[in-house]
């Protein structure tokens, strides 16, 4: 796996795993970087490269550790950065897998007659369950860590409050989905689904790195 | 059913290890000679002394991810990956529970990912709620053998969550 460095055009991380996209967005840049490197990219949005390179190392890189964790004048921006992910998560992954079960679902062909009925109900009520914690994970997050973080000297925000047990539930819900799902349901839809749950698992873990990685115990 | 070998013991301990193997797992154990490769081969793991381990380790060294050592004394500290070493100065939990995890990691050897009944009932008991102690108490096991059942369990499902076991185990009709 590839470390970028200053002289990295800012298009190569994009090009390597085009999911980090979402992480320079957050930073303010969009699509169409052209030849720029991560310097002047920087340079021009008046973000400290050093600490752009260690979060979209950590997110690319599951070896890569930062030299140290954020300062106190980057723990804000980091912040701001983790809000933003789980807004994206609330408003756009969610509701993207939420559409396609429920396309789904809606689609599944009469169980009659096939050998073994369809047992996607009992898939999508641990889906249920993962959203359900996803959900207040991010609700305690945006509204009681993150601001307490901000004001270290309130204890809500002593800590790490990190998304492992997440992000293992996610995991199990895609092996249960590709390997115990049967049943006649759509395939195209059933990938649809797995690629949905995939994006939210990938991110989630991604994620969770930067935040266990660069924000220091308190 | 899995053959495991017993060699270098005498009668007595092999009765007691027969007795704890066969309870906590699916295992049949079967006392072996150190020098019958023939037989040795036809098992999926071994469960010796060190001095059959030191005399037989062109056959064993090559095979320690299989072996498990039993040493009478107090073992050393720091932590050895293979071959497992279990000391006779522990309780009877612990080595139980030890048993439980050194058979459960020849399953993952032989990539069999099936369950063994006694792993079936634990995911049974898990999956209708029970926390460790009370799986403990409803079969008769130590905690420590619940905890080594339940890792060889998430080991070959590869799930880990208890919400995904109770999946699995719905979906799988086990409960």
């Amino acid at each position: 796996m590839p470390i970028y460095n200053k002289d990295s055009r800012l298009a190569e991380p994009i090009l390597y795993d085009p999911g980090v996209i979402q992480v320079i967005r957050r930073f303010g840049f969009s699509i169409g970087v052209g030849e720029v490197t991560i310097r002047d990219a920087c340079k021009s949005h008046g973000i400290d490269v050093g600490f752009f390179l260690s979060v979209v190392n950590t997110f690319l890189n599951s070896r890569y550790y930062p030299e140290k964790a954020a300062s106190e004048t980057e723990i804000p921006i980091l912040l701001d950065y983790l809000a933003k992910t789980d807004r994206y998560y609330l408003e756009v992954l969610l509701p993207n897998i939420d559409r396609h079960f429920g396309l789904l679902a809606s689609r599944r062909p009469n169980d009659k007659g096939v050998e073994r009925e369809s047992n996607l109900g009992m898939l999508m009520n641990f889906y249920k369950e993962v959203r359900h914690d996803m959900t207040s994970f991010i609700e305690y997050d945006l509204n009681i860590w993150i601001p307490a973080r901000r004001e270290l000297s309130k204890t809500e925000g002593e800590g790490l409050h990190d998304s492992s047990l997440i992000e293992e539930k996610l995991e199990d819900m895609m092996r249960l989905f590709v390997m115990h799902l049967h049943g006649p349901n759509d395939p195209n839809l059933c990938v649809a689904v797995l690629s949905a749950l995939h994006s939210l698992a990938k991110d989630v873990r991604q994620n969770n790195r930067i935040r266990t990685r660069l924000l220091a115990r308190v | 059913m899995r053959k495991i070998a017993l060699i270098g013991f005498n009668p007595l301990e092999i009765a007691g290890l027969q007795s704890i193997l066969e309870s906590v797992s699916d295992c049949v154990a079967i006392p072996m000679k150190g020098d019958d490769t023939d037989a040795l081969e036809k098992a999926v793991g071994y469960i010796l002394t060190p001095e059959v381990f030191a005399i037989e380790a062109d056959f064993f060294l090559s095979r320690s991810n299989r072996a498990c050592i039993i040493v009478k004394g107090s073992l050393p500290i720091g932590k050895v990956c293979h071959p497992i070493r279990v000391s006779l100065k522990s309780d009877y939990e612990d080595i139980a529970a030890e048993l439980v995890s050194f058979a459960g990691t020849l399953d993952s050897t032989d990539q069999s990912p099936e369950l063994s009944n006694r792993e079936k009932d634990v995911l049974r008991q898990l999956a209708s709620g029970k926390t460790n102690k009370e799986i403990a108490d409803a079969l008769c096991i130590s905690v420590h053998t619940v905890i080594s059942h339940r890792k060889n369990i998430s080991a070959k499902l590869g799930v880990k969550s208890v919400s995904g076991l109770s999946l699995y185990a719905l979906m799988n009709g086990l409960i």
